[in-house]
């Protein structure tokens, strides 16, 4: 369900983050937004709102139509997750840049301009400053220093507290190329010895806190500074099962689940090959927004390669029939080149040729045991073959062998099958009236 | 060692080029194993033979145990692995009138080719046990006569029965019952009497005289039951003691034999024999056996030179210049073993009453062979052929000294393996006419087993034993090597004990962030993809798997086990240091009650519904289908009317069974119980997945299912296939059995072992307050006839197992000793549903375990409305 709503007008080549200093009312920010369209001459623009913020859409969409005089769109029920900027659905309209409200991943884009208007979450600075001391008593560690989108805002003002006491204090600042490429200090991370986030313990912090290996990290939540386990979470050891189910696999469907985020399709092309040298059949799939019965509809398809966002929720859920993994997971499944670290990329970006933890690729060619099945894995293609597999051949079964035929062999039901004579002959009885959803005559009260 | 071994071997009197010769004579071939209780002196008996054989030192026998190849064996003084040597061996002309078989010898060859597997006597072990039983025909079992029959003896011999393994018997520790406990030779006649009759009865329960092995009793009379002491290297059967009556009563040896056991009297008077005990007679094993035993123990150890010298001269005992200083149990020592040399008479019981592989093979052919059993391969192996088709079984791998290489032990029934040879490499999971678990490649090297030291053969014909080099890659634990393309695979070995004691190993520095991160960076992967594989082909019974929650499981038959394998993962296979949880025990989610209303789960697009029920399996039903007694592969209609006749199911219904699970062969069924549903065959796929799924992951905690009938008893499905396919029915039949799960009382099911307990009475009280302590409790308590010792057999929950046998010991001064086998799965009392109940504590802990939502499940989640 796409709705496009028409209202009214704006162009610049970058995605601009909008970071305000205090004591502005408009959560919205409609002027700088008519800014923005007014300076980058844009004449189609679309509002893109998470599900939450859509009951205002209308009100924010009115207001900024009358601000600069022509109509804009409305995005609503975005294709894959609310945090990502959905350009393809811009696109039905031809639109020249959208403006995005709310919780954003910031993940850059291909094809149009972008104004994030981001949430801002209210902090005492002072209360915050001194929790800060409290914690960090030793002036001297190097610390790094993230924070939440919804506290961009504020964050100019905490750093000018903060810097005199802090002499070793690393600052973020949000950017739209990457947001794990975190300062414009090229620091060697295994110097950093701690790691600081402002916000809660949520998605984004799991997921910085993952990449980036330092000793310790600390959060900012119910006003509290207090420890963040990143590292042997139930989350992360369950990734390693699920590692092991895409190394049994047979057949791996790749599900395409963003067609935003810069360079997703070198990704696609990069999960294809591994797969392919490792003798795995592989499926590309779009499916617009993932669920459980979409996927399920695949059966045949052992594991699930999701080329998504990073804060995409589908890496959490346990609704799914088959293991939905990432990009890096089927590096770390099949790259015999990559060893083992404590970082975690979820960001497939970071670990395509070009990104800062890219290592080429070098199959394992050994053969080993599954953890799940305890069945021997021989990966090298086994071309073995006699006159069996011919012979059924000829009886009229095709291609045996292949992962995804061996799987149409083993079902029951095939589809074309015309089972003349074997059915009992039965007289005609009237069927089902109405609807699907309760047909008249079926009594499901019963 | 290796090489010192070698040179001792070069030595000695047998080579390989003898050994290979040898196994060109299949008639004189014995394929053994030694079986017992733990402690009952296997591994030490074992090397009287090998002394015999030349490798160890007369002197050192019963000191080295010489097959116990480990460190940790060698210092726990029991073993670990089964252990396979050959030996050469020749027999005398006058003990070749013994073989009457045909079979059983060739006409002009005296030498005997014995392959020995020692084998391990701890329960956990067991499955040690069967993988050296599947390769051997014969087996001496071995009883210490002052203990009896023990439960593992039983259990052991029960296995070697099934396999149709000829056993032979062997009373140990004749020594500790002269020394020890002074009985006098009546009494100690009746304690073996009563062994064998023991022996007999287990031996009568799984197998019957006129069964395919033939008499399969043991016998002393018949030569079939051997006396001795393999620590003081002395045994003999009646055969040695007639042989040296034979002439003086001008009697043959055979006769005699038979008059030497049981109700058999004489009267040195009259010189009469008699059936009954009468004033003056006595019995005849006491007196002709027993009583010059005993005279040459109480001579020697009560320092009687003088009778000793006499004793000494009249059995025709000359000891050696460096032996003749020698007192008390050294002299002791010497002499019995001059007079009656273990090997000696082990040897000729092994040579005379274990068969040979072409006596065996024809009738174990059937046991062992999967396919028709008239195929090429099925001749090959009933005639023992060389020049047949190539059929060996693989039953275990043997650690090499090349880290994570494995030798791939086994034995050739049919054909010839040889080095270089093309061959088809069959996993347990090859089906014929398919792809899966099948290689075909060349056998790089095979290579003949002894003890600690191995030897590169060029060929190994049919009814042999050896190792192969290179096939490691190809099978993790067992495997058929055949050049025989259509043939099937053997039949997979049956454990008599299962893995349920697990815990969750980590290496210990994980969270050890900075040392990772500095460049320690292989610690992890290492321990993931090479230390529990390689433990995982090591050990045929060791379950190393990786659970939905991400922690690696490592799954053993018991503590000990579990012990022995961490070891080697720590030292051997991971050579990192190891994190263990404690002991973590899988449970199973079950029903007490048929569900109390009709369950409706509607897919996602609300076009199609499904109606199903739950109701829990009759008593039996899911160990008959655990033991395969009831399962997917049967004919349908067979198993209908098994279904019918034991549980009283419908006849319709049953056969209408569409699937087991979780795995396709678990004990959960699905039945279909519609009339005329449109679609349903189309359906039918996707439903049956989403029960796999279901049935795999439980509802309350992810566990797997057990004992549960679903009914599917109304379906309605979307005219239109696009909307009925896979994505909308598969989660729906799981939404739809976990309403079914939950609205039927759902339980937790606990294993249980059964556990046998010997101790002496006093102890008696000790050991049910210690059980009473874990939840467990004695439904039997035994004295063993004719000892002090009681068994206690009682129901241990495997939950409360840890640290049993130390507590046991520490109450009862360390005097009761247990064994625990797995037996059951058991209801945990209580409702998973209640809060505060146990199940429910259990069902919260393993979800926190597994990272799920803590919490119940929601009923409303997964049932709908109208």
């Amino acid at each position: 369900m796409i709705s496009l709503m028409k209202t009214e007008k704006s162009a610049k080549d970058k995605a601009e983050v909008i970071e305000v200093t205090d004591g502005q009312d408009d959560p919205y920010d409609v002027e700088k937004c008519a800014h923005w369209i007014r300076t980058n001459a844009l004449k189609q623009v679309c509002l893109q709102f998470p599900d939450n913020l859509l009951p205002n859409s209308v009100e924010v969409a009115l207001r900024l139509e009358k601000e600069i005089g022509q109509k804009v769109y409305i995005l609503g029920d975005t294709t894959c997750g609310s945090c990502c900027v959905d350009e393809i659905t811009a696109q039905h309209i031809d639109a020249d840049g959208i403006i995005h409200f709310g919780h954003a991943c910031l993940n850059p884009t291909a094809r149009l301009p972008i104004f994030h208007v981001l949430l801002r979450n209210q902090l005492d600075t002072t209360e915050f400053a001194d929790e800060f001391k409290r914690i960090f008593s030793d002036c001297t560690k190097k610390i790094i220093f993230f924070y939440d989108v919804a506290y961009a805002h504020k964050i100019e003002y905490i750093y000018n507290i903060l810097k005199p006491i802090y002499k070793h204090l690393i600052l973020s600042k949000l950017n739209c190329t990457s947001n794990v490429e975190y300062t414009d200090i090229k620091t060697s991370p295994a110097s950093v010895v701690l790691g600081f986030f402002l916000g809660e313990k949520e998605k984004t912090l799991a997921l910085l806190a993952m990449s980036i290996p330092v000793k310790r990290w600390y959060c900012f939540a119910n006003r509290k500074i207090i420890e963040f386990e990143a590292l042997n979470t139930p989350w992360l050891k369950r990734r390693r099962f699920l590692i092991e189910k895409l190394r049994d696999a047979k057949v791996v469907g790749i599900v395409v689940a963003t067609l935003g985020i810069q360079e997703y399709l070198t990704a696609i092309n990069t999960v294809k090959r591994i797969l392919k040298q490792k003798n795995k059949k592989s499926y590309l799939l779009s499916v617009g927004k993932i669920n459980p019965a979409k996927l399920a509809n695949f059966a045949e398809v052992d594991a699930f390669v999701v080329i998504a966002c990073p804060e995409n929720e589908v890496f959490d859920s346990r609704d799914f029939f088959k293991p939905i993994l990432t990009v890096y997971e089927v590096e770390l499944a099949f790259n015999s080149a990559r060893e083992f670290s404590p970082q975690y990329f979820m960001d497939f970006r970071q670990i395509l040729p070009g990104g800062s933890h890219y290592i080429d690729f070098k199959p394992s060619m050994d053969s080993d045991v599954s953890l799940i099945t305890s069945n021997i894995r021989n990966c090298e293609d086994n071309t073995y073959c006699n006159n069996y597999y011919i012979a059924i051949l000829l009886l009229g079964t095709v291609a045996i062998g292949k992962a995804g035929a061996q799987y149409l062999q083993e079902r029951s039901w095939k589809g074309v099958e015309q089972r003349l004579g074997e059915d009992p002959v039965q007289p005609a009885e009237t069927g089902r009236i109405g609807l699907a959803w309760e047909y008249t005559n079926e009594n499901l009260k019963s | 060692m290796c090489t010192q071994i070698k040179n001792m071997l070069l030595q000695v009197n047998f080579t390989v080029d003898e050994i290979r010769t040898m196994m060109d004579k299949k008639k004189n071939i014995r394929n053994m194993s030694v079986i017992a209780h733990v402690d009952h002196g296997k591994s030490t008996l074992t090397d009287s033979l090998v002394s015999k054989a030349g490798i160890i030192a007369g002197a050192k026998a019963g000191e080295t145990r010489f097959t116990d190849t480990r460190k940790d064996e060698q210092e726990r003084c029991i073993t670990i692995k089964s252990t396979a040597i050959s030996m050469f061996f020749e027999l005398d002309e006058k003990d070749l009138v013994f073989i009457k078989n045909p079979d059983q010898r060739d006409k002009d060859e005296k030498g005997f080719l014995i392959n020995l597997i020692d084998s391990p006597g701890h329960v956990d072990f067991s499955s040690e046990v069967t993988a050296a039983l599947r390769v051997t025909d014969g087996a001496l079992v071995v009883v210490d006569c002052v203990s009896g029959v023990c439960v593992q003896t039983e259990t052991v011999l029960r296995q070697a029965i099934a396999e149709r393994i000829k056993p032979v018997l062997f009373m140990n520790k004749m020594d500790r019952a002269l020394l020890e406990l002074q009985l006098d030779s009546e009494d100690l006649y009746q304690t073996f009497q009563r062994i064998v009759e023991n022996v007999n009865v287990i031996i009568a329960t799984y197998s019957d005289d006129d069964g395919p092995m033939g008499e399969v009793r043991v016998d002393p009379s018949k030569g079939s039951v051997g006396f001795g002491s393999g620590l003081h290297g002395w045994a003999f059967t009646l055969k040695q003691f007639s042989e040296m009556y034979a002439e003086k009563f001008k009697i043959d040896v055979v006769k005699l034999m038979n008059r030497l056991w049981g109700e058999s009297f004489f009267n040195p008077k009259t010189k009469k024999w008699s059936k009954q005990k009468e004033p003056d007679n006595k019995r005849s094993f006491c007196m002709y056996v027993l009583d010059p035993i005993y005279k040459v123990f109480d001579s020697i150890m009560n320092y009687k030179k003088e009778e000793a010298d006499n004793l000494l001269k009249k059995l025709g005992i000359v000891l050696k210049a460096e032996d003749k200083d020698k007192d008390g149990k050294a002299l002791l020592k010497v002499v019995m073993r001059t007079w009656l040399p273990a090997g000696e008479a082990l040897l000729q019981m092994i040579a005379i009453h274990l068969p040979s592989p072409v006596t065996a093979q024809k009738y174990r052919m059937e046991m062992l062979y999967e396919g028709p059993l008239d195929d090429e391969a099925a001749v090959g192996i009933k005639n023992c052929d060389p020049n047949g088709p190539l059929m060996m079984y693989v039953s275990k791998m043997v650690p090499t000294s090349d880290k994570g290489r494995f030798y791939a032990f086994g034995r050739v029934f049919s054909g010839k393996v040889s080095t270089g040879m093309k061959a088809r490499i069959m996993g347990p999971n090859f089906q014929p006419g398919k792809k899966e678990d099948l290689y075909e490649k060349a056998i790089q090297r095979t290579i003949l087993m002894m003890g600690r030291y191995v030897e590169a053969i060029e060929d190994v014909p049919s009814g042999n034993i050896c190792g192969l080099v290179g096939v490691d890659q190809f099978l993790v634990k067992t495997g058929t090597i055949t050049t025989f393309k259509d043939a099937h695979n053997m039949k997979v070995m049956k454990f008599s004990v299962s893995p349920v004691v697990r815990v969750a190993v980590e290496p210990k520095n994980p969270a050890d962030l900075p040392k990772l991160v500095e460049g320690v960076m292989c610690d992890l992967i290492v321990f993931n993809s090479l230390g529990l594989k390689r433990l995982a082909k090591s050990d045929p019974m060791v379950q190393c798997i990786i659970e939905e929650s991400g922690e690696h499981i490592i799954a053993g038959a018991g503590e000990l086990h579990l012990e022995i394998c961490l070891k080697d993962l720590e030292e051997d296979h991971a050579c990192i240091p190891i994190k263990k949880s404690d002991p973590v025990v899988s449970y199973r989610e079950t029903i007490s009650e048929q569900s109390n209303q009709m369950c409706l789960s509607k897919s996602p697009n609300k076009h199609n519904r499904l109606f199903m029920m739950a109701c829990p399996m009759p008593d039996g039903l899911a160990e008959d289908i655990d033991s395969g007694d009831v399962n997917p592969r049967d004919d349908f209609k067979v198993r209908a009317r098994y279904l019918n006749e034991k549980y009283d199911y419908d006849v319709t219904e049953a056969r209408k069974i569409w699937c087991f699970g979780p795995d396709g062969s678990g004990p959960n069924i699905l039945v279909d119980c519609t009339k005329g549903v449109q679609y349903l065959n189309e359906i039918k796929d996707s439903v049956v997945a989403g029960f796999q799924w279901a049935t795999k992951e439980g509802v309350l905690s992810e566990e797997n299912l057990r004992g549960v009938r679903f009914n599917i008893h109304d379906v309605t499905l979307h005219a239109d296939a696009i909307h009925r396919g896979g994505g909308q029915i598969i989660p729906t039949t799981r939404r739809c059995l976990y309403a079914c799960l939950l609205t039927a009382s759902p339980r937790i099911m606990e294993p249980v072992y059964l556990c046998e307990i010997q101790c002496p009475e006093v102890a008696v009280g000790g050991i049910y307050g210690v059980l009473n302590r874990r939840r467990g409790h004695v439904f039997e308590e035994q004295q063993v006839a004719g000892t002090p010792m009681f068994v206690v057999k009682a129901y241990l929950p495997v939950n409360e197992s840890f640290g049993f046998t130390a507590d046991l010991r520490s109450n009862t001064g360390g005097q009761a000793f247990p064994q625990c086998v797995f037996d059951h799965w058991q209801i945990l009392p209580g409702d998973p549903m209640e809060l505060g109940s146990r199940p429910y504590q259990v069902v919260q802990d393993t979800r926190k375990r597994k990272g799920l939502k803590e919490g119940l499940p929601d009923l409303n989640a997964y049932l709908d409305k109208l």
